[in-house]
């Protein structure tokens, strides 16, 4: 509809007014709060953004200062006096401010206020575009919370931290005792491992990264560096961190290390002291009992023979107590390799045969599974094996047939060795696997054993990535391993 | 040169172990045994004596079993003389250990003095052929 006072405005006029009417329409649909208020900061329009944001309309505010209206508690005084020194002077602003909505509500607002002025430069006004941050303030203090969390939690580890890229640069750092590793956290950042570390271990630490970084599989490594004050020994976890990045949690492994070696010197020392004696004696009982040095009365014989079999059970708790030790530790070196099951049992069983003779048993195999594979220490496995074997045969009925198998399931090899005779006691059974556990033995049946056989074959078992069980009955009791198949 | 074992020196530092191995050695092998209480000792008296095999300890002061070894060795005409280690050492990768300085066997201890002296006899017999011997001095 064009009227008389359109028709009356020239082109020019017609234009800007155009360009009104397409501002006045962004501001009535933006997102973002409009406000325009006059010189004094008393609201002259407010968009629907306003209204939906803070609660209040054009009529609650129209003449009035928005201020006092959604400032509260929470909003900071010194921003308001920005604000209001700024609207004094009449100049523009940019701030963020926490305000409140009309039912109490709680919002943060980025604020860009800027004056308009009259020709003459007089300022007339102020129009504020307004935008809704509170996700964004919501997120930014739930960050920085998780960053403060994470800080206490690393800060609380004793071990050193370093974010390393892969080039080798230290990005980041955590080192709790500075005289534990390469230098006080200040000193680490932004250098290169080959600054602070010899040539030696910082190649190795160079190399892991990479490998790391490349797989994305964390590994550990162990070095020594010298340090003033001696060799210390070091355990490194090197594990990706983020894209070209890795954590290189250090911890000061010294003290263990001291220990270790202290210990295998005295099982060492121990076990040669030990032994050397125990031979000399195992060796004369020897040769008296054999009649070497010329025949000896029956009474005689005998007690030599008694001697000699506990000279004898001495020597195999010494070399059990030595084994366990070993095992537990750790320090029992393996030689893992992928080996065949089957004609390891068969020798075992062989060499078992003469020990069983003498409770009257024996043993059968029953297996079809020749290829069977795993991942073991031959002698150690053989080891194992024995003490299933011998077990069954000292503790099953006299002229007992102990069944041994081998067999498939899905992911191992069961390897198990029944007897027949009396069960298990069931008071005993929590101990079954522990040092020095032995069964009572009420009947005169020497057991001939010392206790840590069990310990020591779960212990290996163990080693040997495998596990062992048992099931005991009134007619039978099946002591089985279990070893991932390869 | 005979194919029978007969002269023997025997090193071990402890007395009693080497007071029970010569007995065992004398009495139930039958052999002429020399006991040397160190490796320097046998050494020492290796020339003169002329052992047709050396058991050896391994665990010693000073010269400990493979030590003695080497020097035995360096000794004109002693490049192949047949030694028997008699040691505690008895893991696999400790007999291998032993067995790449040279010997032609490692015995455990403890030794059944009983059976020693046949374990001894056996060893030589199955390592040192006459042949082989031939090229011994």
């Amino acid at each position: 509809m064009n009227t008389a006072a359109e028709r009356t405005l020239g082109s020019k006029e017609q234009t800007a007014l155009t360009e009104l009417e397409k501002l006045a329409l962004v501001a009535s649909r933006t997102h973002n709060i409009v406000i325009v208020t006059d010189a004094e900061a008393r609201t002259e329009w407010v968009n629907a953004a306003f209204t939906r944001v803070t609660g209040y309309t054009l009529e609650d505010v129209k003449g009035r200062r928005v201020g006092p209206l959604v400032q509260g508690e929470l909003t900071d005084p010194l921003t308001v006096r920005h604000m209001r020194e700024a609207i004094r002077a009449g100049r523009g602003f940019q701030v963020e401010i926490q305000n409140y909505a009309k039912d109490g509500h709680t919002y943060w607002l980025e604020v860009d206020s800027r004056p308009f002025h009259s020709p003459d430069g007089k300022v007339l006004g102020f129009v504020g575009v307004e935008t809704d941050v509170t996700v964004r303030k919501a997120m930014e203090e739930e960050l920085r919370r998780r960053a403060v969390e994470l800080r206490a939690f690393v800060e609380a580890l004793p071990d050193s931290v370093f974010r390393v890229d892969r080039d080798g640069q230290f990005i980041d750092a955590h080192v709790p005792d500075p005289d534990s590793f390469v230098a006080p956290k200040d000193a680490v950042i932004g250098r290169h491992i080959s600054e602070l570390l010899p040539v030696d271990v910082a190649v190795k630490l160079v190399e892991s990264i990479a490998n790391v970084l490349d797989c994305g599989k964390g590994c550990n490594i162990e070095f020594q560096v010298e340090r003033m004050t001696g060799v210390r020994d070091f355990e490194a976890r090197i594990v990706p961190a983020s894209i070209e990045q890795v954590l290189v949690i250090v911890r000061n492994v010294s003290e263990r290390k001291l220990l270790e070696r202290l210990k295998d010197e005295l099982i060492s020392t121990v076990s040669h002291e030990l032994r050397t004696p125990l031979t000399a004696i195992r060796g004369t009982l020897g040769l008296l009992g054999g009649g070497v040095l010329g025949a000896i009365s029956p009474e005689a014989q005998e007690l030599v023979n008694m001697s000699l079999s506990n000279a004898e059970r001495l020597s195999r708790l010494i070399d059990d107590i030595l084994d366990l030790e070993r095992v537990m530790q750790g320090g029992l070196e393996l030689d893992l390799e992928a080996r065949p099951l089957l004609p390891l049992i068969e020798r075992c069983i062989h060499e078992a045969e003469p020990f069983a003779a003498e409770f009257g048993t024996c043993y059968v195999l029953e297996s079809d599974e020749a290829d069977a594979r795993a991942r073991i220490d031959g002698d150690r496995f053989m080891q194992v094996l024995n003490n299933l074997l011998s077990n069954a045969a000292k503790y099953g009925d006299p002229n007992d047939t102990v069944k041994v198998t081998l067999k498939s399931s899905a992911q191992d090899w069961r390897i198990s060795v029944q007897n027949h005779g009396r069960p298990i006691p069931v008071d005993f059974r929590p101990r079954l696997f522990r040092r020095f556990a032995m069964v009572d033995g009420s009947d005169h049946r020497s057991r001939r054993g010392t206790g840590l056989g069990l310990a020591i074959t779960k212990a290996l078992v163990e080693r040997m990535q495998g596990s062992i069980d048992y099931e005991s009955s009134i007619d039978a009791t099946e002591f089985f391993i279990r070893l991932p198949k390869c | 040169m005979s194919s029978k074992l007969g002269r023997i020196m025997l090193v071990e530092d402890d007395p009693s172990l080497r007071l029970v191995a010569q007995i065992a050695l004398e009495r139930v092998g039958g052999f002429c045994v020399l006991a040397c209480s160190s490796g320097q000792a046998a050494l020492d008296s290796i020339v003169e004596f002329a052992p047709a095999l050396v058991l050896l300890d391994v665990m010693m002061p000073i010269l400990d079993g493979p030590a003695t070894l080497k020097q035995l060795r360096a000794l004109p005409g002693y490049k192949t003389l047949p030694v028997i280690y008699l040691t505690a050492k008895i893991r696999a990768t400790e007999i291998s250990d032993l067995m790449a300085t040279g010997a032609i066997g490692v015995l455990a201890k403890p030794f059944d003095p009983m059976t020693l002296s046949r374990s001894v006899a056996e060893l030589w017999n199955s390592q040192c052929r006459p042949a082989q011997l031939d090229c011994a001095p």
